[in-house]
């Protein structure tokens, strides 16, 4: 049995009163997810993570996915990254898509019926060895449990060469940033998100991923976890001052 | 599609292979899910029947399938049936 490292790099400390514990956490996401699965594919449609298919599309071809390559995306959530993916790869057939919330899996099957599903979390990958030639998680890194676990599975579960790209967003460096940043997620998103979708449970999604955007470690922390994962290569690509683009290499 | 995956899918728990449960054991699963008397790892009654059910090699545990999606997660995991 494979030993799973100590979660050394939580992405952010237990969030009360949402959960006490990590094991809570889980428990407390797959059911805020399932909850909010059939609203979510609006919510990031009008510009959840004002990025949509077009930004995803340019980070992954910046990160060197190319057609013919065999992906896991991790946290595959409704699927926006998994559609990205197949739009570069042209195989659908050959992409894996793993997450938690069932209620997710099921509107990403609808959308992109031909890729491979699993309910599964990251921290954990049911997956064998040296299986991928690129592994993606498109903000989704704050729901796991341990970055070193998580960073550690993915490495084993790459091929020699294989790529990871990570997409998060990040707390902007200057001060004009961070109140636009803080306006957008804290004050506008949640409250939006309660008008567009009349669901309360949508709303709260919103406001716990604000908390957990202003919690998360900073981002040298993350590719000190990456690299102690044994990537090579590692670095962050930032955009607009807060969408950050991790990716390293597994030589 | 689960024999197509099958070969590169293992216990997240154990890292043991996984096979396919006989027809006669998932029935045997879903008589005992009918009759609540299965409880997962997380502590959990299984309520729902399923459709198929992946086995560790070791036959330490197993995982079940419902429309289509295997349910890979160790508090969902549920003892192997007995061969």
């Amino acid at each position: 049995m494979t030993e799973t490292p100590p979660p050394q790099h939580q992405p952010h400390p237990p969030l009360s009163p949402h959960y006490e514990s990590l094991d809570e956490k889980q428990r407390f996401l797959r059911d805020v997810f399932d909850k909010s699965a059939p609203f979510y594919e609006g919510i990031a449609g009008w510009g959840f993570f004002g990025t949509g298919g077009w930004y995803r599309r340019r980070a992954l071809q910046n990160a060197g996915l190319k057609p013919g390559m065999k992906v896991l995306d991790v946290a595959t959530g409704t699927g926006p990254t998994a559609r990205a993916i197949a739009t570069v790869t042209k195989a659908p057939a050959d992409l894996v898509c793993v997450e938690p919330s069932r209620g997710m899996l099921l509107e990403s099957r609808k959308l992109l019926p031909e890729a491979t599903y699993l309910q599964a979390g990251a921290d954990d990958l049911p997956l064998a060895d040296e299986t991928f030639d690129f592994l993606t998680m498109g903000f989704a890194l704050r729901h796991v449990n341990s970055l070193d676990g998580t960073f550690h599975e993915y490495h084993r579960v790459l091929k020699r060469g294989g790529k990871v790209l990570v997409l998060d967003v990040t707390k902007p460096e200057n001060a004009f940033g961070i109140a636009l940043w803080k306006f957008y997620f804290r004050d506008v998103m949640p409250r939006v998100t309660r008008l567009f979708t009349r669901s309360q449970d949508a709303s709260y999604l919103m406001s716990y991923y604000w908390e957990t955007m202003e919690k998360m470690i900073p981002p040298g922390e993350v590719i000190a976890s990456m690299e102690g994962a044994g990537f090579q290569n590692v670095t962050r690509n930032l955009v607009l001052g807060c969408f950050s683009e991790y990716q390293g290499i597994k030589s | 599609m689960i024999d197509s995956i099958l070969p590169i899918l293992q216990c997240p728990k154990s890292r043991q292979p996984l096979t396919l449960a006989t027809r006669a054991e998932v029935e045997a699963l879903n008589a005992a899910i009918s009759a609540g008397s299965l409880t997962n790892s997380g502590g959990r009654a299984v309520t729902e029947p399923v459709e198929a059910i992946l086995v560790a090699a070791d036959r330490g545990c197993a995982y079940l399938v419902r429309d289509g999606i295997p349910i890979l997660l160790p508090e969902e995991a549920v003892p192997a049936p007995v061969g």
